[in-house]
Parts: C-alpha cells; structure tokens; sequence
C-alpha cells in the first residue's frame, strides 16, 4: 500500500508499554518500506505538552490516537482540552481504548471525538485496524489545516 | 262556685258527702210530705167530727131552745166545752147578741165584745163565719190560724158559732206519726250508707288505686301496676295502664342500657342548643373521663369552646358556620380539648344539625371519639416514617456508592484484564509470523493453546460484562417485530447453520410488540446458541423457534433435538458459571443461561427448560407485556 497526501505524522497517545510496542509494530507491519511517522506522548500531561510546539511551529499531526485511560490527564480531558482549543480543534482524534461502555462511548462523542475504536484483543485484527486508520485519516480523509 | 269546689275534693270523699246530703234531703222532705199529710188528715178527720157535733148540738138546741129557757140552753153551749179541741161556741140571736157561751161572762152581750179577748186571728175568724147566711152546717178553714170554723142555724133567729182548733189533735196525731218519720229516716241513712259502701268497693277504692299508679308512673317508678281487674271501665283504664307501665318500663330500660352503653364506651355524646353562646342541652356522663361532671357543662359553669384547643377553633368554628350555610348536615372532624389535667385530648367528632319543621337549625349534636392515643401512634409513625426515608435515602446512597463502585469495577475489568490479554496474543502471534522457522511444531503447537486461552478468557470477560451491564441497565420498552429479530439472530449464527446443516423452523407470527430490544435480543442470542451448540451432534440437527401471545404474555419457545440434560440440574443450568459438562467437549463460559435468566428477569418474566437426557431441550420463556 502506498502513502498519499501524508504531511504529517501520528501522534499515539498511549500509557502502556505493550499496548504502545504492539501499536507501533501494528502500524509498521504492512509498511516496512516507507513507515509513517509516529509521535508518543505516554500520559495526558505529555500530550497536552505538544501544544506549545505545534504553536511554536512544530508540524502538527494528521490524526491523534488517543488512550482514555492514562495517567495523571485522562485521555477525555485531552480530548476536551483540544477541541475547544482555537487553533487545532480540527485536528481529527480517534479514541482508541479498551473500554467498549456506552457511557464513555457517549461522552467521548460528545467532547467531539471524530471515531472510536476499541482496541482488538486478537493482534491480527489490530493490524486490520492500523491499515483502516491509516487509509483513512492518512490518506482519505483530508483534514483542515 | 259549687263547681270548683266539687273537683277540689276527691270523689270518694265527694261522694258519700252528696249521698248523706241526698238521704237529708230526703228525710226533710219525707218529714215535710207527712206533716202535709198529718194536717191534711187532722183537717178532715175534725170537719167530720165538728160536723157530726154540730148536727146533735142543732137538733138537741132546737129541742131545748123552744122550751125557751134560756139558763138551760145556755148549759148545752157551755157543756160544748167538753168536745176536746173545741175552743169557742157562741150562741148568737138574731139581734147578734150571745145567749149562749163556754164562758159566762160573755153572755148577753154583743159578739163583737164578747169575743174582744180572744186573739185577734180567732177574732177575725169567728167575725167571718158569724156573718155567713146559710140555713144549713157551713164549716170552713179558718183563714187566720190552723183551726175549722163552724155555724149552724138553730131555729130562724139564732145561729150557733163554734171554733175548734186544729193544733192539739195535730200533734197528737205528729206525736204518734213522729216514730214512723224517724224510721223512715233511719231507713234512708242505712241505704245512703249501703250505697256509699258500695260505691267505695266498686269505684273509689279502684279509682284511688288508679290514681296513686298513675301519679307513680309519673313520677318514672315504672315498675308500679294498678292491679285493677274486670271489664267495666276503670279496669279496662288500669289494664290499659298497666300494659303502658310495661312497655315504658321496658323501654326505659332500654333507654338506661343505651345510657350506659354510651357512659361505659369511649364515646361522649352532647348537644347545643344553637342560640348566642350554644349553652349545652344534653351531655352524657362519659364527660367525665375529662374530668368534668354533666352538670358543669350543663349549668355552663364549664363552657365547652372554652375546652377547645387555641389552635382548633376558628377551624372548628369556620367548618360549623359553613355547614350551617351550605351544609351537608353532617360531617366529621377532628380537633382537641383540654382535660381538666391541662392535658389535650384529640377527638374524632361526629357532628349533625337537627332542624325543625320549617328546616331552622335548632340543635347541634355531636358524638366525640378519644383517638389521642391513635394521633399519638400516628405521630409517632409519622416521626418513624421520617427517619425511615432518611435511612432509605442513606441505604440508597449507600447502595448507589455499591453500584458505582461495582461499574468502576467492571470498567477496571474491562480495561486492564484486557489490556495484557492484548500483549499476550500479540507476542504470540508476532512469534508464530516472526519467528516461525525457528520453533518446531511443539513449539507452535504452545503458542496456538496460549491464543486459544486468550480467547477463551477474553470471551469469559465480555460475559461478566454483559451480565454486569444487563444488572445496570433499566428495560427500555419500544415496538419490536419478534419476527425480524429472530432473522438477525438466525444471520448471526448463518456460517455455523450452514457448517452444521441444522434445519430451522421458526413460527413466528406475533405482531409488533412493546419489549427491551436489547434484552430479548441477547435472550434470543444465547438460546439459539446454546440449540446449536447442543445439538451439534444430531444429524441434522433440529431446532425450532415459536412465539404466542395470551392474555397479555409473550410465550416464546426454543427447542432442539439435542443432548438434553437431567431436570434435576434444572435450578444450576441457570446459575452463574454452572455447566453440566467439559470445556473440551460444549465450550463456553456458563454465564450464558445465568445471562438470560437476569435478561428476563428485568423485564418481568421468567424462563424455565423442559429436557430429558438424549431428548433434546425446550427452553420457554414467559414475560408480560
């Protein structure tokens, strides 16, 4: 699969070593040839850290895939801080977390997450998963700068 | 007046009192009838006697007179004397002078001064027959006294005159007449007597019987009887009498047992008069359970309003104002009054206005129930009531804090039990793709049991979810057609139907009903997978789906031709984490039926199995609508 339009890269916001091992191994394991670049933030301090880079020039990430559960700022608050920030509310965030209940289903969507996604326990199913993220927000979707 | 006087006495003393004045009257008059007759009698028995005198004295006169001597006539008059009664004779000539005489000093002289002694009735009487002219006896009644005069003519030239009175003869004849007057008039006395005597027997003394009962039954001794027997009438009025002492003994009686009835129950009953003030016409003695007597109410020395609670009156006064304007006439309440002790009473009242006859409200009466001890209860399982919401209200929040904590729980379950199964099968695939040319098949033959126990546990934790998510989640009714529901489930299951070339019956024909989609969606879900499951073995295997609707319940059937299993597991194939046998041989994670059972359970039904080991199994399922 080829790349297009990419001009930025994923930022993976993720607390759990495996969980972040497995991701970055999920995403790369059908595109060893031109792997996209992955930013890490390990905790929702982390995230929010990048903030002041994007404004002071930093290149700001195509899609934002966002653990909730995290140490210190949940995952929601980040989700919460972004989309009512002025300059990069646009910037397109997925939820991707294990919880599958309908409460935070329902107010990550209405924080205004743009997709969520429960984490797959069978790791092939994870690989599917990094593919359709990556067509779609890297490659489909064309979000607004 | 006689008249008042007459009913001022009492007849039994009236009336012998008017029967001795009648046998009086009747004796007088008995006395006065034979006086009558007396004279009468002594009148006619002397004329025939001064008549036969007369006749002897004229012929023996004429005899005499023509020998002309004069001494010798004037003997005879003179010897008249001895005829008793006879008072004067008086021979008179022609010329009126006497020639013959009782007394000697009246001879010769004229009649007029011959009889100048004599009183002047004999006078007057004498003068009169003198003058009378007749040739024959003339006798007639003296005019002046009770006395016969008589004249005869004694030859042409001389008339004799003779007075004979009556009185002697009179009483001598009363003398002896007097005996037989007298007992005349001990004979009317008796029969007076006799009468009165009777009378008293027959009329007075039942009549004083009748009196007294009468005036003691006035007086309320109502056990008093006249005891008059016989059918005239006074003993009809005592019978009469005595029955009406009966009944209003007995009706007294009844009266005095109500009386006590309402003295001896919790009850006091009172009336008003509805005039300024409402003074108290009737109370009875319960009143005194407050310590006040009938009569201090009664006198209005205790007044009853003053009795009524500062905080009842004006409603109590506004409530009677209103059912004396609009009524009804009677109505309830409640309100308290104080007990000569300071302390309250609380009353149940029982009012209702007695009108007249014109519709005026005369009369307020009230019966009043002591429920203090009630109000008291009351308030105290109000205060219990009270304390019990709040104790509910903190169990609640108690329970909530549970619950919270429970989903917190499950949120942790969910999250990080997870989260390693994730790494687990990850590495295990990374190494079965990365690394599989240097394992051996042993070695690949591990990492496929460590992914099959992944996924085992994975589907073992998105069972208690589920179960833990149905526990939370309220039944959320809307319209479901049974129908497409059970295609969805059917599609779900459509790889493994056809992989077992299990046949389908399904009759269902049920219109669309209000029931929790959801629910019956994962009821439906797990019977159908358990049919398949179960019956994997038969050839083919058989399953039917039936649903029908009666008297507001949804009956829904699912039945297999399967292993079936022994009623008496019935009770555990439904418990959590229960299984009847092997992992190896029936995978799963026995919450499946536990998962159903809680399903319908929330939504008000229940579920129960019919099954025989080799016969397959029938699971139904029963809930309202």
């Amino acid at each position: 699969m080829t790349t297009e339009a990419v001009s930025g890269p994923i930022l993976l916001v993720e607390d759990n070593n495996v969980d972040l091992d497995l991701a970055m191994r999920a995403f790369a394991r059908r595109d060893r040839s031109s792997p996209i670049a992955i930013e890490v933030a390990r905790d929702g301090e982390e995230a929010l850290a990048f903030l002041p880079r994007w404004e002071s020039g930093h290149p700001t990430p195509v899609v934002i895939l966002l653990d909730n559960k995290l140490p210190r700022v949940s995952g929601l608050e980040v989700l919460q801080t972004l989309k009512t920030h002025e300059r990069f509310r646009r910037i397109p965030v997925v939820m991707l977390t294990s919880s599958a209940e309908d409460e935070d289903v329902r107010t990550a969507y209405d924080a205004g997450v743009n997709s969520y996604i429960v984490k797959p326990i069978d790791f092939g199913k994870f690989i599917a998963v990094a593919e359709q993220i990556k067509l779609y927000w890297c490659t489909l979707n064309h979000s607004q700068r | 007046m006689i008249w008042p006087a007459l009913t001022v006495l009492p007849g039994r003393i009236l009336a012998p009192l008017l029967l001795a004045g009648f046998a009086l009257l009747g004796s007088a008059l008995n006395y006065a009838i034979q006086m009558q007759e007396f004279r009468h009698q002594v009148a006619s028995d002397q004329r025939r006697r001064l008549t036969e005198i007369l006749n002897f004295e004229q012929s023996r006169l004429e005899v005499q007179s023509g020998l002309a001597s004069r001494f010798h006539v004037s003997r005879l008059v003179a010897s008249m004397g001895l005829h008793s009664a006879i008072t004067n004779a008086l021979l008179v000539d022609a010329n009126g002078h006497v020639v013959g005489a009782m007394l000697r000093a009246r001879l010769h002289r004229p009649l007029t001064d011959a009889i100048a002694s004599e009183p002047p009735a004999v006078r007057a009487g004498l003068l009169a027959i003198a003058s009378g002219q007749g040739k024959g006896i003339e006798i007639v009644q003296s005019p002046g006294d009770f006395a016969l005069l008589g004249r005869v003519a004694i030859r042409p030239d001389m008339t004799l005159i003779v007075r004979s009175d009556l009185g002697i003869p009179l009483a001598l004849r009363t003398a002896a007449g007097n005996q037989e007057i007298r007992r005349e008039t001990a004979l009317i006395l008796l029969f007076a007597a006799a009468l009165a005597i009777l009378l008293h027997v027959l009329w007075f003394g039942r009549s004083a019987r009748l009196t007294a009962a009468v005036a003691a039954i006035g007086e309320g001794r109502f056990d008093t009887r006249s005891g008059l027997t016989g059918r005239d009438e006074l003993g009809q009025i005592g019978q009469a009498l005595d029955r009406m002492a009966a009944d209003l003994q007995a009706r007294h009686a009844n009266l005095e047992q109500l009386s006590t009835l309402i003295n001896r129950s919790p009850v006091v009953a009172i009336e008003w008069r509805k005039e300024p003030g409402l003074p108290v016409t009737y109370v009875s003695d319960s009143v005194r359970r407050w310590g006040y007597t009938p009569e201090e109410l009664l006198s209005g020395a205790v007044r009853y309003r003053d009795l009524i609670h500062p905080e009842d009156c004006a409603r109590l006064r506004a409530a009677l104002v209103s059912h004396l304007v609009e009524g009804p006439d009677d109505y309830r309440g409640e309100h308290r009054v104080r007990h000569v002790s300071g302390q309250w009473i609380w009353l149940d009242s029982r009012t209702w206005l007695i009108r007249d006859a014109s519709g005026r409200v005369t009369h307020i009466r009230s019966v009043l129930l002591d429920i203090t001890s009630l109000k008291e209860t009351e308030e105290a399982l109000l205060r219990l009531n009270a304390t019990l919401e709040a104790r509910v209200v903190e169990r609640t929040a108690q329970l909530e804090a549970a619950n919270r904590e429970l989903e917190s729980f499950s949120y942790a379950v969910s999250h990080d039990l997870k989260a390693p199964l994730r790494g687990i099968d990850g590495y295990s695939q990374i190494l079965l793709e990365d690394y599989r040319d240097r394992l051996d098949d042993e070695g690949r033959q591990f990492l496929a049991n460590i992914r099959r126990g992944v996924a085992q546990m994975h589907e073992l934790i998105e069972d208690l979810l589920a179960y833990a998510h149905i526990e939370r989640q309220a039944p959320q009714p809307e319209p479901v057609s049974l129908q497409q529901l059970v295609d969805e489930v059917l599609d779900s299951y459509a790889h493994e139907i056809a992989a077992l070339g299990a046949k389908i019956d399904v009759d269902v024909r049920t219109p669309e009903l209000p029931v929790d989609r959801n629910g019956l969606a994962l009821v439906l879900r797990n019977l159908v997978g358990n049919a398949l499951k179960f019956s994997r073995n038969a050839a083919p295997p058989r399953i039917g789906i039936s649903s029908r609707e009666e008297a507001g319940t949804m009956l829904l059937r699912v039945r297999d031709n399967g292993i079936g299993f022994d009623m008496k597991y019935h009770d555990r194939i439904f418990g959590i984490f229960q299984r009847l046998h092997r992992a190896e041989d029936y995978p799963g994670t026995g919450v499946g039926l536990a998962l159903v059972r809680k399903a319908i359970e929330r939504m008000g039904g229940t579920v129960r199995a019919e099954s025989e080991p080799g016969k397959g199994a029938t699971f139904l399922v029963e809930f309202p609508l």
